[in-house]
């Protein structure tokens, strides 16, 4: 039984991580539509603009606020100068994956062209593992789980009770109709692929963190979970999102309890596929298909 | 009473005023223009009707308006200012409200946030804006804190009407805001257009229940094959039924 609630304790730590990816990228699905395999590495230059913090000041603050700073920059400046032009030009959404999908490559071999395929080491404040009710965690875990637990917060009260949540919102259900409405949905679509990656980049560098250092492959291969983890919330569903990293997150911790780790990516897929046999739209089915059924 | 195609004398619109006029319109979506060379003149206080079959172009000649659509040729003035620069969302600054016939509510927001979104471009009173519709729509103060997807059919045309005041335009256009609705509602939507008209904005409205909207339109346009074909005040449209019928049918 202990054994059990530790790994639901190391569970909470994967879905804070995960919950960043996927609500960052949920987010981002839900306003623009776009399907979006570059988020991997939006996740890791964060992460990596952190190392780099690193070398010169070891703050994790400063580091994780370089990493929010880096994600959203990239984020931002793939859509307004590689995706916005495309859009525009009326391309349609299944072309514009593979092209995050080129955007996700290149961004992969830049880091490996700067930084070298090894390895690098990120040091987090060590510390002994502390136990906290029935879990067993790290001051980084506790870190980790407070981070993403203020940012969830943030995206809640942004959505509810902010006029720009609110518009996100609006555009997130009918574009059209939020552009005659009088809401410059070009705006607010910059402003969410900025904070998307805001969350992406914090997201990398807590992943990093976690596991104590980075690869340039690390985001992409991250990214398979946070789209099981995104399916199974519901595509496009913010709130969805933060249930599917959790229900993800515990089920991949609790299995390398009783099973070898290395099915942990197995053991997520099998979660989605479980969910979406008996929720076919996710555990928060997508707006879309409440408007088709009313 | 004018038929442009077979060269009559151009009747005198009654809105010697007009707020908005669409000169020589031609638009489409890319392929052949849907509507070629149309003409509407809208004056505040009145009811402007586009009558016309399905297909005549009536809702490409309102999505240009609301710029929606580019016309090809042509122009779109306000106050005699051209606004066919200006993108949707600026439009609704220069006090013209577009409400489209479908899919015009948000439905994951709630009515107040739908509400809110109406007045977006409002700085201030957005509040007291929509106490004010409200009282106008009591039907939507008791479902204030609903997701738009959860009312009826009739409630969604209420808030989609009340979202497009939310501003309170001098011009409100509207895709066919009876369509599909229960007598009752009909009715309830016509009674307050005339009350939006009498506090003297422009009313311009697409529809297809003709007899109807020819008792309340002050002046009707009847567009047929992406032109215009017929225009003239309500009234007299309405008592020339067979002329009325040989273009848009028994309404």
């Amino acid at each position: 039984m202990t054994d059990f609630l530790h790994a639901v304790g190391f569970g909470l730590v994967t879905a804070s991580i995960l919950a960043l990816a996927t609500v960052a990228i949920s987010l981002q699905f839900s306003v623009t539509s776009i399907p979006n395999l570059a988020q991997g590495e939006f996740m890791m230059m964060g992460a990596y603009g952190g190392l780099v913090v690193q070398s010169v000041i070891q703050n994790v603050i400063v580091e994780a606020l370089a990493a929010v700073v880096v994600g959203a920059a990239v984020s931002w400046a793939v859509y307004r100068f590689l995706l916005q032009p495309f859009v525009r030009a009326g391309t349609r959404n299944t072309t514009l994956l593979v092209v995050t999908l080129g955007v996700s490559l290149i961004l992969q071999n830049v880091l490996l062209a700067v930084f070298g395929g090894s390895y690098l080491q990120l040091k987090v404040p060590a510390s002994a593992p502390i136990t906290v009710g029935p879990f067993l965690w790290t001051i980084a875990d506790v870190i980790i789980i407070v981070a993403a637990l203020v940012s969830l917060s943030v995206v809640h009260i942004v959505l509810r009770y902010t006029k720009f949540g609110k518009s996100q919102r609006a555009v997130a259900d009918n574009p059209e109709l939020a552009r005659v409405t009088g809401i410059n949905s070009g705006q607010v679509i910059r402003l969410t692929w900025l904070w998307a990656g805001a969350m992406s980049g914090l997201g990398g560098f807590v992943l990093g963190a976690q596991i104590g250092g980075l690869e340039p492959s690390l985001g992409f291969q991250f990214l398979l979970v946070v789209f099981a983890a995104a399916v199974v919330g519901g595509i496009g569903q913010p709130y969805g999102a933060m249930l599917g990293a959790l229900l993800i997150g515990i089920a991949m911790e609790v299995s390398a309890a009783y099973i070898p780790a290395d099915y942990k990516q197995g053991v997520a897929f099998a979660a989605l596929i479980l969910t979406l046999l008996f929720r076919p739209n996710g555990l928060v089915p997508s707006r879309s298909r409440i408007v088709a059924e009313a | 009473m004018v038929d442009n195609q077979v060269g009559l004398p151009v009747a005198v619109a009654p809105h010697a005023d007009p707020i908005l006029i669409a000169e020589n319109v031609t638009a489409g979506y890319g392929g052949p223009p849907v509507i070629s060379d149309v003409n509407l003149r809208a004056a505040r206080g009145e009811i402007t009707a586009i009558l016309g079959p399905n297909g005549a172009g009536k809702s490409t000649l309102l999505k240009v308006i609301a710029g929606v659509i580019r016309p090809t040729q042509g122009t779109i003035s306000l106050r005699g200012e051209d606004l066919s620069m200006l993108q949707p969302q600026e439009l609704v600054r220069t006090g013209l409200s577009y409400i489209p016939q479908v899919a015009n509510v948000f439905p994951s927001l709630t009515v107040y946030e739908n509400l809110e979104m109406g007045g977006y471009v409002l700085r201030t009173g957005v509040k007291e804006r929509a106490e004010r519709l409200c009282e106008m729509f009591p039907s939507l103060k008791a479902c204030l804190r609903r997701p738009a997807r959860t009312l009826s059919g009739g409630e969604r045309r209420m808030l989609a009407i009340a979202r497009g005041l939310m501003v309170d335009p001098s011009v409100l256009l509207l895709d066919e805001p009876t369509a599909g609705l229960a007598p009752r509602f009909v009715q309830s939507v016509w009674e307050h257009l005339i009350a939006v008209k009498d506090q003297g904005v422009a009313v311009v409205i697409v529809e297809q229940n003709t007899r109807q909207t020819l008792t309340y339109a002050t002046w009707a346009y009847v567009m047929a094959f992406g032109r215009n074909h017929i225009e003239g005040n309500g009234g007299d449209l309405l008592n020339d039924a067979a002329l009325v019928d040989a273009y848009i049918g028994k309404g």
